[in-house]
């Protein structure tokens, strides 16, 4: 059983030899836990506060306290800063789970921070991409996530005029001004289409020898994947960035299936590296379809057929010798990538202008319009706010009777 | 006729009373036990029914053939049909109620019903740990039965709070329950909730002529299909503001406030404050309304509606008195707090059953509620549900999308909650078409389900729906139905052009009226329900502990590792939230963006 708040450590740095290495602990009596443990008085690490001490195999060190509130998770908080040395880190932290503290779960400082309202959604949001995928992914759009904002507030104006008109003492909510900041934005989403992309890995895949590498030069436009006739020449998935117009693209050159021995390190290699939101394009010389396993792991797959030049099986036929079908090749991604999203940002700007019309008589139906842009935004970004209108219409509200 | 089954209802208050008249009318025969047999269906808060959603279900009630409708028609001193000029998907339908009058008419429809009241205090049930055989009264004496509904409200474990002082009891002048409190704790996890009340005020001390007249709605209108004739308006009701003054007294006594002190800990409701709480978190705000309300008819009393407060007696008269028109006012029964028991999530679920049990039910305040309508509506599923499991039948859940009873009892269950709940009109994802105009026709098939709608009630409903649809083919004719899309078209303009709308019921008129108007908008959220649900046979997606669902549900995820959205959603500790949460973070790594 794991209450909410109950004391948590992590190594925070990481693993292996370094100058310095931070161990750090979240909860309430965290401090009183590290006092006991090191031998300090009562109440030395209370408030912001640093103390010198040592552990036993640990060596010096030194040790911050936060408060309550001023913290990064919002809790009681303290960081050891030791040596470090591999052998003397864990030493120090197995002390601390000893005395009493939980070996923290993947993300769990974090997601105190979030609950203790030391981060927003969007912040959180924002963060676990960037971990999930490096650094290769662009935080969501500033216009997204202001647009996101002022349909809250319009929704929750709108639920504080229809559940509390009698009893809140409101000095009427001003629907107008936050309809008219909403439509801006959604007007602005539209315009500003071509600055919402998020860079998209598109992997290309196939039997050995079917011409991958020279599908990624062709595309990249250079020459960094070795070619080679000889089959199973591709070892290490090479990269480069494809643009379609105003998208960019990562393209991945992927080591192929079908050969023998060493390609079955060959098919779980790729399947590694590739996630279920990322592009495939199935590069086959015969026109097989895909394996099984690899049209599971992707929604988006293309399949095509290579070197057209040789023979006339169909399909979206491609060649890198006379061009055949790059083009249409190029037009699929670029399709594929950018007309969702563009149609959802003018669906959500004629629901915005729709919900307006029924503001005053129908406020009810403005809502019921306005909720459904919020929840096409939400798909946008990926976050939806934890609470409900009403909800949030309740702590800002001082209402009442 | 001598029901074989017998329904025992611990409590007579909102819940109470509905169960026990609920279970009769499913076919049990019922008792009601309760420890102050002259305090059933009291209103030991604010004296009215209804509102904005809180209208609409008691609608809901009567359309299962529930008695607060009637109630509310019998006992009104004052309507207002509130959101009248937004729109009828939320009207709100409210009456102050002759808070004398309501437990009198009440008691009587008890009497009529044939159930037994029993005076005692209930300490524990005999039987158990599943089936339960009798409820054990202090004085030593059982009352046997088969089935079993805790409609506890404040009384469960209740502790008054006013100033400094500190006493347990469940209203003022009223006892607590301990012992039952202690012998559910042994079996199921209990919180603490809070809640309190105004003072009430002799009405002749105050100078009404200070003050602003609120303006009651002279429309025909009534709660109940079975009342002959409908809501009244027979009372004033007076609109006051609180001043710089009122709040003085608040701060400058903060330190006695058992509230702002934190002597309580129970968790009390956000829309229904105290005024201290008002003072504290809206220093920026100098004035707050008050609205005075008659108590009932024959009283001497007014409820002060929006000064609900726990301070000690002196700052309660020093806050009054500084409101204008109030310089004289005299206190004839001081504001408090209340802090009482109630079962935490999980405990129940969607029939009311508790956890683990055979024959055990439970509605209003216990299961966190706060409300007469909200307690009314969950008293009668639980006496419904109870009856149904003694005579040897399943027992029913009302469904999310056809009804508010069904709204709060999914948010109870599915959602939980961590403050007092009360029903909004925006819980519901379509309430355009939870409306109060057609509540009848959308319980109609959870009645039958029940059994709790027979005989004349039956008919009645039958015989409104079908003047609802007489009137919806007369309405289906292209410029009558392009007509009841415009806000400004009236039902006597439609009559005027179709006289042969005239020849059916008012109310049933109206009602398809109303469904032409909103019929558009119902479908397309029907539609996006629907494909909502569609993505719940997605996989899990694998970041899911970076999705922002709780750490309950994480934890719960990881250990089942559930394929599909919807076998997480099956898992205890993933609720409702965290699986909207889940569903969007899936769209957004499926979709292109």
């Amino acid at each position: 059983m794991t209450a909410a708040n109950d004391v948590i450590a992590a190594i925070a740095t990481p693993h292996g030899l370094s100058a310095l290495a931070v161990i750090r602990l979240s909860g309430q009596g965290c401090s009183s836990l590290v006092e006991c443990a090191a031998g300090l008085t009562r109440g030395r690490l209370k408030g912001m506060r640093r103390a010198r001490l040592s552990f036993p195999n640990g060596g010096d060190m030194v040790a911050l306290g936060w408060p309550p509130g001023k913290s990064y998770t919002g809790e009681e908080m303290v960081e050891l800063i030791c040596h470090g040395i591999p052998e003397r880190v864990s030493a120090v932290y197995t002390v601390l789970i000893d005395a009493g503290a939980r070996p923290a779960l993947p993300g769990e400082f974090t997601s105190r921070a979030w609950k203790n309202g030391k981060l927003s959604d969007h912040e959180i949001f924002a963060l676990a991409a960037a971990v999930e995928t490096g650094t290769e992914t662009e935080p969501i759009p500033s216009g997204l996530i202001r647009l996101q904002t002022e349909i809250g507030s319009a929704l929750e104006a709108l639920e504080g005029e229809i559940e509390f008109q009698d009893e809140a003492c409101l000095s009427s909510v001003e629907n107008d001004d936050v309809f008219l900041r909403c439509m801006r934005e959604a007007d602005m989403l539209v315009k500003n289409m071509h600055r919402i992309q998020r860079t998209e890995s598109v992997y290309i895949s196939g039997p050995v020898n079917a011409g991958k590498s020279t599908l990624f030069n062709t595309l990249g436009g250079k020459s960094i994947a070795l070619v080679h006739p000889e089959p199973g020449t591709t070892r290490d998935g090479a990269r480069t960035e494809l643009r379609i117009g105003e998208r960019r693209f990562i393209l991945i050159d992927t080591p192929g299936f079908g050969g023998e021995g060493i390609d079955r390190d060959a098919l779980e290699t790729v399947m590694e590296m590739i996630t279920e939101h990322d592009t495939i394009v199935w590069l086959s010389p015969d026109g097989k379809d895909a394996p099984a396993l690899l049209r599971g792991k992707s929604k988006r797959l293309i399949q095509a057929v290579s070197k057209s030049d040789t023979h006339q099986i169909s399909g979206l036929r491609l060649s890198s010798v006379t061009g055949e079908g790059i083009a249409a090749l190029k037009e699929k991604l670029f399709l594929r990538s950018i007309v969702p999203i563009e149609e959802k940002a003018m669906q959500i700007a004629a629901l915005i202008r729709e919900a307006n019309r029924h503001v005053i008589e129908e406020p009810a139906i403005a809502a019921s319009l306005l909720g459904e842009a919020e929840a096409a935004v939400e798909e946008l970004t990926g976050c939806r706010h934890g609470l409900h209108a009403v909800e949030r219409a309740l702590s800002v509200l001082c209402v009442g009777k | 006729m001598s029901a074989s089954k017998t329904v025992v209802v611990i409590g007579g208050g909102h819940a109470g009373v509905e169960a026990a008249l609920a279970a009769k009318r499913a076919g049990a025969s019922a008792v009601l036990v309760t420890a102050e047999p002259d305090a059933i269906s009291l209103m030991p808060c604010n004296p009215a029914l209804g509102g904005v959603a809180k209208g609409t279900l008691i609608r809901e009630i009567d359309a299962l053939g529930g008695a607060m409708a009637a109630g509310a028609d019998e006992t009104s001193l004052q309507f207002r049909m509130l959101n009248m000029r937004k729109g009828p998907a939320v009207w709100g339908p409210r009456v102050q109620a002759d808070s004398l009058c309501y437990p009198l008419f009440m008691r009587k429809m008890l009497d009529r019903s044939g159930i037994r009241i029993v005076k005692g205090l209930v300490v524990a049930l005999r039987g158990g740990p599943d089936f339960f055989t009798g409820a054990e009264l202090s004085d030593g004496g059982i009352v046997p039965g088969d089935a079993f509904v805790l409609a506890t409200g404040t009384y469960l474990g209740g502790v008054l709070f006013m100033g400094g002082e500190k006493w347990p009891g469940g209203r003022y002048g009223g006892l607590s329950s301990r012992l039952l409190d202690s012998y559910l704790k042994t079996m199921f996890h209990v919180e603490r909730f809070k809640t309190g009340t105004s003072p009430r005020v002799v009405t002749g001390t105050i100078r009404t002529d200070a003050l602003e007249i609120q303006d009651d709605h002279d429309v025909r209108y009534r709660f109940s299909l079975d009342s002959k004739e409908g809501v009244r308006s027979l009372k004033k009701c007076h609109l006051a503001r609180t001043n710089r003054r009122t709040a003085e007294a608040v701060r400058e006594n903060a330190g006695r406030s058992p509230l702002i002190g934190k002597r309580i800990g129970g968790v009390g409701p956000r829309y229904c404050p105290s005024f201290e709480d008002k003072v504290m978190k809206f220093p920026e705000r100098h004035s707050h309304p008050i609205h005075i309300e008659p108590v009932s008819e024959t009283s001497r009393l007014s409820y002060i509606n929006g000064l609900s407060t726990s301070m000690p007696q002196d700052v309660q008269y020093r806050m009054l008195r500084s409101i204008d028109g109030f310089e004289k006012a005299e206190i004839a029964a001081f504001g408090y707090a209340v802090e009482y028991s109630r079962l935490a999530w999980g405990e129940f679920g969607a029939t009311l059953m508790l956890r683990g049990t055979d024959n055990l039910f439970a509605a209003g305040q216990i299961l966190g509620t706060s409300g007469y309508e909200e307690a009314g509506a969950l008293g009668l599923l639980a006496g419904a549900n109870a009856a149904r499991v003694a005579l040897g039948f399943s027992a029913e859940t009302p469904d999310r999308r056809s009804s508010y009873l069904g709204v709060m009892v999914d948010d109870l269950v599915a959602k939980g909650i961590d403050e007092p709940y009360r029903l909004f009109s925006s819980r519901a994802e379509n309430r355009l078409h939870l409306r109060q105009d057609n509540a009848h026709l959308r319980m109609n098939s959870l009645g039958v389900k029940l059994g709790v709608l027979r005989g004349t009630r039956l008919s009645g409903v039958q015989r409104f729906e079908e003047q609802y649809e007489k009137a919806g083919l007369l309405l289906s004719e292209p410029l009558l139905n392009s007509l009841c899309r415009r806000p400004e078209i009236t039902r006597e303009c439609l009559e005027a052009r179709c006289s042969a709308l005239r020849e059916l019921d008012e109310e049933a008129v109206q009602a398809a009226i109303i469904h032409e108007k909103y019929k558009g908008y119902v479908r397309r959220q029907d539609r996006r329900y629907l494909a909502a649900r569609q993505h719940w046979n997605r996989p899990v997606p694998a970041g899911f502990r970076k999705s922002g669902i709780s750490f309950e549900a994480v934890q719960a995820i990881e250990a089942g590792n559930p394929e599909t959205l919807e076998e997480a959603f099956g898992l205890p500790g993933v609720k409702a939230a965290d699986m909207e949460v889940l569903t969007i973070y899936a769209m957004a790594q499926g979709c292109s963006t």
